[in-house]
C-alpha cells in the first residue's frame, strides 16, 4: 500500500522503527500485559507472610526510590533521544550519545546505596545468627544474574568490535568506518559515521561505574543484619525485591546503550553494496563484509529498546511494597532469645 | 540496686563462647558441608551485634577444635573430617528443601520419599 505522497506503508513502519520514542510507545502498550503476568506469578509463588510494619518501614525508602528511578530513567532516555535526534545542536560529536541511561542508572544506584546504608540498615533487635555466607549475589535470581552478565558482555563486545574497526577523523575522533573501493585501490575509501572509540570509551567508563555501583549496593543490601529471627523470611523477600530492582535498572540502561550502538552500526550496514559509476568507465564497488550482521542489528536494536522500556515501566509501576494495612494483619512473632536462622 | 556488669573482656569471651557453641552445634549436626565457607567474621559480628574481635575469637576456637580450617584468601571453611555430608550432596539437599517449600510440599513427606528411595529395596 502506498500513501498519497508516494511513501509506502513499509517505509512508514521503517521510519517509526528508526526512533527509540516509537519503542517507548510500543513498550507502553506491552507493559500492562507484562505487569499483569508478573503480578499473577508473584501471587502464585508468594509463600511468606506480609512483613511487620517495622520491617516495611526499614525497606520502604529503597523500594520507593528504585520505583521512582525507573520513571526518572524513562524520562532521561526519552529526553536524551529527543535531544540527539531532533534538537539542533550543530554537528558537534556528541561523545556522550550512548551514556545518558548508564549515567542515570549510576546516579540512581548511588542514591539507593545511600538509602540502604542509612535508612535500610538497623542494628538487630534480637540477634539472629545466619550460618550462610551472604554476598552480593545472595538475593539475586538466576534470571537476573544471567541477564545482567549477558547484556554486559554483549555491550562490551559491541564496543570493542566498534572501536577496533573504527578509524580516526582529522580532528582525532575515532568515529569513522572506512569502506574501501575494492576495484579502485587508488581512490580514498568512503567514510561513514560509526560507533568507534569516541563513543565506545565513554560507554565503557559509564558501564564500569553502573556495574560497580550495582555490585556495591547488592553487597551492602545482603550484608546488613536481620532485625529479628522472626522477620528473616520477610526480610529475605524484601532483599530479593531490592536486588531485582537494582538488576532491572542496570540491565535496562545497558540494553538502551546497546540498542543505540547497534542502530549506529546498522546505519553503515545500509551501505550493503554501493556501486557508483566512475569517470574511467567501470563502476566503483563498495562492500562491507559485516553488512549482513549490521542488517540484523537494525532489526534487533528496537527490540532491545522495547524490552528496556518495558522493564523500566514494570519497575516503576509494579514495585510497590505491600501496604501497611496488610502488615498490620501480620501477627508479629517475637523471640526473646538469640536464634539460629536458616539463611 | 544497680546490676554489676562484668568487665568488657569477660563479656567478649562469653559472647565468643556462645558463638563458638552455636557454630559447633551446626557443624556437628550436619548443617554445613565439607569445605563449605562459614560466614565472614564481619557478617557474624554484624548479625550478632558483637565486635569483629569477638567473632574472630570464636572462629579461632573452632579452628583449635579442628572443626574449621582458615586459609588466607580462602576464608574459613568446614574441615572435611568434621562435616557430615559432602558439598555436592548438601547443595542438592538445600535445593530440594527450597523447591519443596515453594511447591508447598510437606517436609515429612519429602523425607519419607527420600528414605524410600535410599532404602536397599528401592
Amino acid at each position: 500500500m502506498r500513501l498519497g505522497n508516494g511513501i509506502g506503508s513499509i517505509d512508514v513502519a521503517g521510519l517509526l522503527w528508526s526512533t527509540p520514542l516509537f519503542s517507548l510507545a510500543l513498550a507502553v502498550i506491552i507493559a500492562p500485559v507484562v505487569i499483569a503476568f508478573t503480578r499473577s506469578r508473584v501471587r502464585r509463588t508468594a509463600t511468606v507472610e506480609a512483613p511487620p510494619a517495622a520491617v516495611l518501614a526499614q525497606y520502604a525508602p529503597e523500594g520507593r526510590m528504585i520505583a521512582a528511578w525507573g520513571a526518572v530513567m524513562i524520562l532521561v532516555l526519552a529526553a536524551s533521544t529527543a535531544i540527539i535526534d531532533y534538537a539542533v545542536v550543530g554537528q558537534a560529536i556528541r561523545w556522550w550519545r550512548f551514556t545518558p541511561g548508564l549515567a542515570a542508572a549510576t546516579l540512581g544506584l548511588a542514591i539507593v546505596f545511600g538509602l540502604i546504608v542509612t535508612r535500610g540498615t538497623r542494628p538487630p533487635e534480637i540477634p539472629a545468627l545466619s550460618p550462610v555466607r551472604r554476598h552480593w549475589a545472595s538475593f539475586s535470581s538466576r534470571t537476573a544474574m544471567t541477564a545482567t552478565v549477558v547484556v554486559a558482555v554483549l555491550l562490551v563486545a559491541t564496543t570493542v568490535f566498534g572501536g577496533l574497526t573504527s578509524e580516526m577523523d582529522s580532528d582525532g575522533n575515532w568515529r569513522w568506518l572506512a569502506l574501501p573501493i575494492v576495484n579502485e585501490p587508488g581512490i580514498d575509501p568512503i567514510r561513514m559515521n560509526y560507533y568507534g572509540w569516541t563513543f565506545g570509551v565513554p560507554v565503557l567508563v559509564a558501564l564500569t561505574a553502573a556495574l560497580g555501583l550495582a555490585w556495591v549496593a547488592l553487597d551492602r543490601s545482603a550484608a546488613r543484619p536481620f532485625l529479628r529471627p522472626d522477620t528473616v523470611d520477610a526480610e529475605r523477600q524484601l532483599r530479593r525485591q531490592t536486588a531485582s530492582g537494582i538488576h532491572t535498572l542496570v540491565v535496562a540502561a545497558m540494553l538502551f546503550a546497546l540498542a543505540g550502538a547497534w542502530r549506529m552500526i546498522a546505519e553503515v550496514g545500509a551501505v550493503r553494496e554501493l556501486v557508483i559509476g566512475g569517470d574511467a568507465g567501470g563502476p566503483y564497488e563498495v562492500t562491507w563484509r559485516h553488512a549482513d550482521l549490521a542488517a540484523g542489528l537494525a532489526v534487533a536494536a528496537p527490540v532491545l529498546e522495547v524490552v528496556a522500556f518495558v522493564l523500566l515501566i514494570n519497575v516503576a509501576l509494579n514495585r510497590i511494597l505491600p501496604s501497611v494495612t496488610v502488615a498490620a494483619q501480620y501477627a508479629a512473632r517475637t523471640n526473646p532469645q538469640r536464634s539460629v536462622v536458616s539463611s | 540496686m544497680t546490676a554489676v556488669q562484668p568487665p568488657v573482656a569477660e563479656r567478649d569471651t562469653s559472647s565468643a563462647i556462645d558463638i563458638y557453641r552455636s557454630f559447633r552445634g551446626l557443624i556437628v549436626a550436619g548443617h554445613f558441608a565439607a569445605n563449605e565457607r562459614l560466614p565472614s567474621v564481619r557478617q557474624t559480628a554484624t548479625d550478632l551485634g558483637v565486635s569483629a574481635g569477638t567473632a574472630a575469637k570464636a572462629y579461632k576456637m573452632l579452628e583449635q577444635d579442628g572443626l574449621v580450617i582458615t586459609r588466607t584468601a580462602a576464608g574459613t571453611r568446614v574441615a572435611p573430617s568434621a562435616a557430615v555430608l559432602s558439598e555436592s550432596v548438601m547443595r542438592r539437599i538445600r535445593a530440594l528443601a527450597e523447591e519443596s517449600a515453594s511447591a508447598g510440599a510437606d517436609l515429612e513427606d519429602v523425607i519419607a520419599v527420600l528414605r524410600l528411595l535410599g532404602s536397599p529395596q528401592s
